[in-house]
């Protein structure tokens, strides 16, 4: 009996807690917009994946009775496959080509197995998105499938022979992507995505524990009830809380550094002997990467970084000093951490081209930041990083002055209160 | 004691959201060295008046002076007169007693005379070897008198003590009041306490001011009010001009 009035308690209290509701609707709205940022990004892929599909491109760097065969049967299979004289004439109509080099024949006839066909492609790509990426690789390696399933019925029919059918190749060394008017290969997008994730989620998961830290500390001492003791101490609010976001940020990086540390050690520790290698690739990875994006690639993490430390940290003073106690506080700052995340990442899933206005967005965002770096790093468009760095830095500047005007308000002292009944009472 | 005004409140009015009213059209003046008693039931307003005069909030209309200058306008000039000690002040408790007050005074002290209120505050609170250990190990008298003894030693010219012995055992009551009294006779500081407890208003304070749902109903020293009202104690009084 007494343990089911126990358990309603329990339950009751925590429901009665209007930041334990605020949670709720902040993640419920996170995982929505999760689900609404996958959904158009899907959606321009399967869009894009069929506007390339209803065409074929192809270039051909070796003229034999095979390839010509083999592309009238791809043609017969597929219905509109496009000769074009250069990848750059192709790639002037269409946003992919497929090329058949010189050796291809050589591959396709040779009686050793390890000898096979190998197709090269080249994608031009408007943004440097993991949809826009995939969408374009996975139709040159459906075209890929077609060659290679065409390859044994064409080279009976040509020379009526049957051989064992060979794989036609189409490695990852072998796709090269023209993006901001540079020729990457598919490995270096890949990295240069790669890097920009880790980047964007180091950042955003920093920014969280700022946030967290700033505001589970300032209701914690409004609990311990010595915020009003210091509140009424000769000292300037705006110290106060530039005191709170500094404090924060240096929690924020020992945390980080020794997460940091710990995981790096979890690896090692995990490595076996044989799988060394794998450290190696990373390294190869982080080196191909530094090579690539120049030795700017630190700064490309530790601006975006330090802006997004101030900016969190602020963040988390506002939301600690209008909360009445740290549960509350912890309970509004969680979903804050995973929007930095999510909403952060979000963007390197859709198509979005970085332009001026999306250059506004993740400078309000921050996290993505380090993405706007590269961006403009390889588009040399320092205008698009100035305007991304420039909101950002407006918006640390502005949240920090909204701190200060609530540490000059009543609302630090009596919380948020929610507008009740018109009735005068006394307090 | 001084005859200058140190406090002075005129039609102070604070009213919170959602209309409740915190006090209403309050006036009343302290004079420079004396112990002024606010008293008055729950949700009467005293801590709304403290906190006001203390720069924490803002009132609604009407203003409140510190030495003449005014809470509002320059708040950061009225924390340099005043120090607060709100209810059931507590301190971070992380922290060691020790560490406490040296940061609280090192927010208005350096160098030499940082260290003399710090060797002050330790010797007001009595805490003797207490004091280094983390806060959180203190029974709710040891902070008390800790965060006392912060703002004591800081040596305001107004002392602002919200309900200063509410929770405390009879001992540490009378400890608390015998200091309020000391420094308040030595220093010539100012106070301005609120209590729920009659007798220790009677015993400590020159004269008071009596809330009743926000408004000032009666004002005067003890004596005087206990003649007007022809009651034997405070409590009388109170019961009598609350209508």
């Amino acid at each position: 009996m007494a343990l089911r009035h126990l358990v309603i308690r329990e339950i009751k209290v925590t429901l009665k807690n209007p930041a334990f509701i605020a949670s709720l609707i902040l993640l419920f709205v996170f995982y929505a917009a999760v689900g609404g940022v996958t959904r158009v990004g899907v959606s321009q892929s399967v869009e894009e994946v069929r506007k390339m599909a209803m065409r074929i491109p192809v270039v051909v760097e070796e003229s034999s009775p095979l390839i010509k065969a083999l592309l009238l049967n791809l043609n017969a299979s597929v219905s509109n496959v496009k000769l074009y004289q250069s990848v750059d004439e192709a790639l002037s109509e269409n946003s992919y080509v497929v090329v058949f080099p010189k050796g291809f024949t050589e591959g396709a006839l040779a009686q050793d197995m390890q000898k096979v066909p190998m197709l090269k492609a080249v994608i031009k790509l408007d943004s440097l998105s993991q949809v826009s990426v995939q969408s374009r690789v996975s139709v040159v390696q459906s075209v890929r499938q077609v060659v290679s399933r065409l390859l044994p019925v064409t080279l009976t029919q040509l020379f009526n022979i049957t051989i064992t059918q060979k794989e036609v190749a189409l490695p990852d060394q072998n796709i090269a992507t023209i993006v901001y008017n540079r020729v990457l290969g598919l490995t270096e997008v890949n990295s240069i995505l790669g890097f920009s994730v880790a980047a964007i989620f180091v950042v955003a998961f920093v920014m969280g524990i700022a946030t967290s830290y700033a505001a589970t500390n300032t209701a914690m001492e409004k609990v311990e009830k010595a915020f009003e003791m210091l509140l009424a101490q000769p000292v300037p609010r705006r110290e106060i809380v530039l005191a709170k976001i500094l404090g924060s940020i240096a929690l924020a990086l020992l945390n980080a550094a020794v997460v940091l540390i710990a995981v790096l050690v979890m690896i090692y520790l995990m490595a076996s002997p044989a799988s060394s290698t794998t450290g190696n690739g990373v390294a190869t990875v982080i080196g191909f990467d530094v090579a690539l994006l120049g030795k700017n690639a630190i700064t490309y993490i530790v601006l975006p970084l330090t802006i997004g430390l101030i900016y969190s940290g602020a963040i988390g003073v506002v939301l600690g000093s209008v909360s009445p106690d740290e549960r509350t506080a912890s309970v509004l700052s969680m979903p804050i951490t995973f929007l930095y995340i999510g909403l952060g990442i979000a963007g390197m899933f859709l198509s979005l081209p970085i332009n001026p206005v999306t250059a506004v967005i993740y400078g309000v965002l921050v996290a993505p930041l380090p993405y706007v770096f590269i961006i403009s790093e390889l588009s040399k468009n320092p205008e698009l990083l100035a305007i991304g760095m420039g909101t950002a830095i407006t918006l640390c500047i502005m949240v920090i002055a909204i701190a200060i005007i609530i540490f000059n308000r009543d609302i630090v002292i009596l919380g948020i209160r929610l507008p009740r009944r018109r009735k005068i009472e006394l307090e | 004691m001084s005859s200058g005004v140190a406090v002075e409140v005129r039609n102070l009015t604070k009213v919170y959201g959602g209309g409740v009213v915190g006090v209403s059209d309050l006036t009343f003046a302290i004079r420079e060295g004396e112990i002024y008693g606010l008293i008055g039931p729950n949700g009467s307003g005293k801590t709304t008046t403290l906190r006001i005069i203390a720069t924490l909030i803002k009132p609604t209309s009407g203003f409140a002076k510190v030495f003449g200058v005014d809470v509002v306008k320059e708040p950061l000039k009225v924390r340099q007169l005043v120090n607060y000690l709100p209810e059931e002040a507590g301190a971070y408790r992380d922290l060691t007693g020790y560490d406490f007050i040296r940061f609280m005074l090192s927010l208005r002290f350096s160098g030499r005379r940082l260290e003399e209120a710090v060797s002050e505050a330790i010797e007001i609170a009595g805490l003797g070897s207490t004091l280094k250990r983390p806060v959180r190990t203190y029974s709710k008298g040891m902070k008390r008198l800790l965060a006392l003894s912060t703002v004591l030693a800081s040596r305001p010219r107004l002392l602002i003590l919200d309900e200063p012995t509410t929770g405390l055992d009879v001992e540490r009551s009378i400890q608390v009041r015998q200091i309020i009294a000391r420094y308040n006779r030595e220093y010539g500081i100012t106070v301005l306490l609120s209590s729920h407890n009659m007798l220790e208003v009677e015993n400590l304070c020159h004269r008071v001011g009596i809330l009743y749902r926000g408004k000032l109903v009666a004002e005067g020293s003890v004596e005087e009010l206990k003649v007007r009202t022809g009651s034997r104690n405070l409590e009388e009084v109170f019961m009598r001009v609350r209508g």
